[in-house]
Formats: structure tokens, C-alpha cells, sequence
């Protein structure tokens, strides 16, 4: 369980940034918090992994928990070795490193040589295509692979919890499905939990349990997918569907008007 | 004897690569510090005659035999970059680099300080009974610390890229030169990994003085030769240790020859110390990375 309560985040002591955030992710469970630009979602995930402190961020007030032990004070390494791994937004894979050398990087907390070479043949499992460029310079792989590499890297530490901080970021909405797809299996058949920061809402409510909703630094809206995306305010704002019958077209959704750029 | 053309040119060669050993070993601890912290660290080269006095130390006043005095030598001055680094420059973290390079500058000046204070300013040398043993190979004279020098760092520098290309820790290393948040984010304890390479780093320069110490001789302000290998680090790349190793032996070699065979025309010696300058020059123009440098990989 990985349970957070009520937490406030300041950037260089004036800019509050979360203001009271409270959730909680169930073990073996998918959760998704969405949000638009600026609500704070990446700094909620930057503060369960204490990296914070590289941005003059700091924890102000409230706790956070991990499967019974609080973890808002722990350093950084301490909480990946107890099995809570992210993955950053915009996949940051060391990109002068070979494929192999990344994977080996996700498997630091890994001591045991066995279990490297188990976890690595597990991570070829759902992502064959990087068992297939492992030698290849992680810099060069296309920005679907690299998000697989960046996947399969904190897979490597075979941890209980992988928090996903916008894996459909910049990708073609065929590999987002991909991707989400092999992230629901791995949930399956691993048992790890995920939590997943979107901004990709159809694509999150679709394939987790359970959504929180954050604009401005807190949790508007909360509840299971389904009933989520039955909401009109969801429906409208983030999935981008009016229930609207006076609209005739789709021209009147939109508040510019389109102009041809391919000719003249 | 007299020598043919061959044999003095392989004599001045040979001579270049042991010193080039010594510049390839200052130049491997400023690219260590610098890959892994964006630190130029300026006392390296006083970490250098550091490891060579201390060694020369525990020879003559405790007299401890050589090989001992050595991996003493070394053992310390491994604490002491670790000390350095958890002392002074962890708290330096967020802050701008510049303020961390001035630190380095103004650590060379104490340890230079206090080098006069326990060590007077007279020349020092290490001596071994080995070292000074003089070998001829077909013609070519060389004395048992040159090959020595050579045959360590050969051992080292193979180390290194083995270390760095498949341990766990080396592994880190990269990484945290590369990205530190995200390698934070892998479990990886980046105050470690800084720790670890200003060891390595001292360890290097502990090497690089006590091979200093024999072949040449030490004074305080020796440290400037530190700024000698200055234009093989930038010449190999700042952040490649594979071209610190080839800028320290091209520049040793380069500055042998050069004395050999032109101070005769030009009536004096000089232009040995500003040819590696000129080289550097002439590289960087054509490439601004210097010759391993990190290219910034860009994906179109």
C-alpha cells in the first residue's frame, strides 16, 4: 500500500505547490491521477521519491507511507530499495549508454547476479525489442523504444510499485496503446502496482482501477474509472466530449478556425 | 655508444611515454572529477605531490619499505578525497559551480602551504634501489621506474575500463555523470558516487606522484605540472577518461621530441612547454569537444 496524507510541497519556501494532497495506490492495483499542465502531478511523484531537494523543493507538511513504513524522510536509495520505483517523465534514459548499460543502471538496488539475469529475461519478455538492441546506444532508439527502455529499466529493480510519470508523452497513439497494453499485463502477471500520471485521460481511465482528478495542487475528483468517466466534468474537460446536443459541429467546438497551410 | 637516428628517436619516444604516463594519470583524475561532478578540480595536481610526499615520508622517517610506503600512500589519500568530498563539497550541492572551482583553487593553495610548513622547499626524491636501475633494450636506455610506470598504468587504466564498462558501481558512475535526478531515481546514492570518484581520483594522483617523486624530484609547488596535463585532458575531452589517457601520452611524447630535436636549432629549451599548448590550440579549432569528447546525441 502506498498510502500519502495530506502532503504540502514548497519550491524555495514561498511557492506552495501541492496543497494538501491525500491518495492512496492499493498493493496490486492500477491508479491514475490526471491533471493539466501545472497541477502539480509530477512534483506529488518528485515528492514520494524524495528528488525534491535538486529543485530547493521540500515537504512541508503531512506523510507518506509504504507498504507500513514512512518514507516522506527517507533518502532517495532507501525508498527504491524498498521496492517504489518511478519512471520520469519524458523518459530520461542515459542516453551515451548502451541499452543494456541502462537496464543494468535500473537494476542497481540488485545485488544478486541471479536475479539480475532473471529480472533482465523478464524484462525481455515484455519488451523483446530491447533484448534485440542491446547493444545499441540508448540516445539513438526511437521515442517509443525509449520509453520502453525506461519501462523495462525500472522493471529491472523488480519492484512491488512503479509510479509512471506520463509514459504517453510524445508518443503516436498506437504505441500509447502498446504500451499500455504491455503495462496492464505486466500488472497482471507480476502483481506490480502501478501509478500512472496522465494526461492522456481516455487512454488512463481505460486501463486503471481507480482515478484522482488534481487541478491546482489539490484532488478534485476521486473515484473508481468507470464512474470517472461517466462524469460530465471529466467528460468535457478531459476526455473531450460534450453531451451536448445543441452543438451541431464540430466546428463550433472549436475556438479558432482552421487554415489550410499545404497550399500557396 | 654512439646512437643511430632510429635509436634516438625511439630513446626520446620511450622517455615521452613514461612522462605522458604521469600527465595521462593527472589527466584521468580531473576527468573522473569533472564526468561525474562538472567540477574542475584544480588541487589535483597538489593531490599529487600530496600522494608523492607522503609516500617519501613513511620511506624516510618511519622507514616502511617502498611497496608498502606506496599502498599506504594510496590508502590515504583515498580517505582524503573522500574527506574532502563529504566535508566540503556535499555542502556545495545546488550551488553554482563556479563558487565549487574557486574552492578547489583555494585548496591548492593551503595543501601548497602546508607542504612548505612539514616538508621545507628543497628538492625531495623518492629513492628505491629498483628505480634507478638503468636497462638498455637494442640501444635504447631507459631506467626500471620509466617501465615501471608504464607496465602500472597499463594495469590501471585496464581497470578502469573494465570497471567502468561493466560493474555495478562503474555503471552508476556513468549514469550519475549523465543525469543525476534520474539517477537518483534508480536507487543509486549519488553522494557515493561523488565520494567514490574524488577516491578514485586521489588514488590516481597518489600514483601519478610517487612515480613523479622517482623519476623527477618534488618541491611545494610542484602542483603546477597539474596544469601541464591541463591541455591533455582538454585535448582527450574533459569528460573522457580514454582521452585524458591518449592527450597525456601524445603530449609527453609530443614535448620530448620536440626538445630533442628542435631546442638544438632554436638555442635553448622552451618550446617543449608551449607545443602541447599550440596542439591544443590546432585540436579544438577542428574539434571543440577535443578528440573523445562527448558529441550531444541529437535524434531527428
Amino acid at each position: 500500500m502506498l498510502e500519502v496524507n495530506n502532503i504540502e510541497v514548497v519550491y524555495n519556501d514561498v511557492k506552495a505547490v501541492l496543497r494538501g494532497i491525500s491518495f492512496r495506490v492499493p498493493e496490486g492495483e492500477m491508479v491514475c491521477l490526471l491533471g493539466t499542465n501545472g497541477a502539480g502531478k509530477t512534483t506529488t511523484l518528485k515528492a514520494i521519491s524524495a528528488i525534491l531537494k535538486s529543485q530547493k523543493g521540500s515537504i512541508t507538511k503531512g506523510t507518506i507511507h509504504f507498504s507500513g513504513k514512512r518514507i516522506d524522510n527517507m533518502f532517495a536509495a532507501e525508498i527504491v530499495s524498498l521496492g517504489l520505483i518511478q519512471v520520469p517523465e519524458g523518459r530520461r534514459v542515459f542516453i551515451d549508454l548502451t541499452v543494456y548499460e541502462n537496464l543494468r543502471a535500473g537494476a542497481f538496488v540488485v545485488k544478486d547476479r541471479k536475479k539480475l539475469q532473471a529480472n533482465y529475461e523478464m524484462v525481455k519478455k515484455y519488451f523483446p525489442i530491447l533484448g534485440e538492441r542491446q547493444t545499441q546506444i540508448a540516445g539513438y532508439l526511437s521515442g517509443g523504444e525509449q520509453q520502453m527502455l525506461a519501462i523495462g529499466r525500472a522493471l529491472m529493480a523488480n519492484p512491488e510499485y512503479i509510479m509512471l510519470d506520463e509514459p504517453s508523452l510524445g508518443l503516436a497513439p498506437m504505441l500509447v496503446n502498446l504500451i499500455f497494453e504491455i503495462i496492464e499485463k505486466i500488472n497482471e502477471r507480476e502483481g506490480t502496482s502501478f501509478l500512472i500520471v496522465e494526461q492522456n485521460a481516455s487512454i488512463a481511465l481505460s486501463s486503471t482501477s481507480y482515478g484522482y482528478i488534481m487541478e491546482n495542487g489539490k484532488i478534485v475528483l476521486d473515484g473508481e474509472c468507470k464512474k470517472l468517466s461517466e462524469n460530465e466534468d471529466v467528460r468535457e474537460f478531459y476526455l473531450g466530449i460534450k453531451d451536448d446536443s445543441t452543438l451541431q459541429s464540430f466546428a463550433e467546438v472549436k475556438h479558432y478556425k482552421r487554415r489550410k497551410r499545404w497550399l500557396s | 655508444m654512439e646512437q643511430s637516428a632510429w635509436q634516438s628517436f625511439f630513446q626520446l619516444f620511450i622517455s615521452g611515454l613514461a612522462a605522458g604516463s604521469i600527465y595521462a594519470l593527472i589527466a584521468v583524475g580531473f576527468a573522473i572529477i569533472y564526468k561525474a561532478t562538472s567540477v574542475l578540480n584544480f588541487a589535483q595536481g597538489d593531490l599529487l605531490v600530496l600522494g608523492g610526499y607522503l609516500c617519501f615520508s613513511l620511506m624516510a622517517y618511519l622507514n616502511i619499505p617502498y611497496i608498502f610506503a606506496f599502498l599506504i600512500a594510496i590508502g590515504l589519500l583515498a580517505l582524503m578525497g573522500i574527506m574532502i568530498q563529504r566535508s566540503i563539497l556535499n555542502r556545495m550541492i545546488g550551488e553554482p559551480i563556479f563558487t565549487v572551482v574557486m574552492i578547489t583553487i583555494g585548496l591548492s593553495s593551503v595543501l601548497q602551504g602546508l607542504f612548505g610548513l612539514f616538508w621545507g622547499h628543497e628538492e625531495q626524491k623518492i629513492m628505491t634501489s629498483a628505480a634507478d636501475r638503468i636497462i638498455a633494450l637494442g640501444g635504447v636506455t631507459l631506467t626500471m621506474a620509466h617501465l615501471i610506470v608504464m607496465g602500472v598504468i597499463a594495469v590501471l587504466f585496464s581497470g578502469f575500463f573494465l570497471f567502468f564498462k561493466h560493474s555495478r558501481m562503474g555503471i552508476a558512475m556513468r549514469c550519475t555523470a549523465l543525469d543525476q535526478d534520474t539517477a537518483l531515481l534508480m536507487g543509486i546514492s549519488v553522494k557515493n558516487v561523488f565520494s567514490l570518484s574524488w577516491a578514485i581520483a586521489c588514488v590516481v594522483a597518489c600514483v601519478g606522484g610517487v612515480f613523479f617523486g622517482q623519476i623527477n624530484y618534488m618541491i611545494p609547488a610542484m602542483g603546477a605540472v597539474g596544469l601541464r596535463a591541463f591541455p591533455a585532458i582538454v585535448l582527450g575531452g574533459l569528460d573522457s577518461i580514454g582521452g585524458a589517457i591518449i592527450g597525456g601520452l601524445t603530449i609527453g611524447v609530443l614535448e620530448n621530441l620536440i626538445s630533442g630535436y628542435l631546442d638544438v636549432w632554436l638555442g635553448g629549451a622552451g618550446l617543449k612547454e608551449i607545443v602541447p599548448y599550440i596542439l591544443l590550440l590546432i585540436v579544438l579549432l577542428i574539434r571543440p569537444y577535443g578528440l573523445f569528447g562527448t558529441k550531444e546525441i541529437i535524434r531527428v
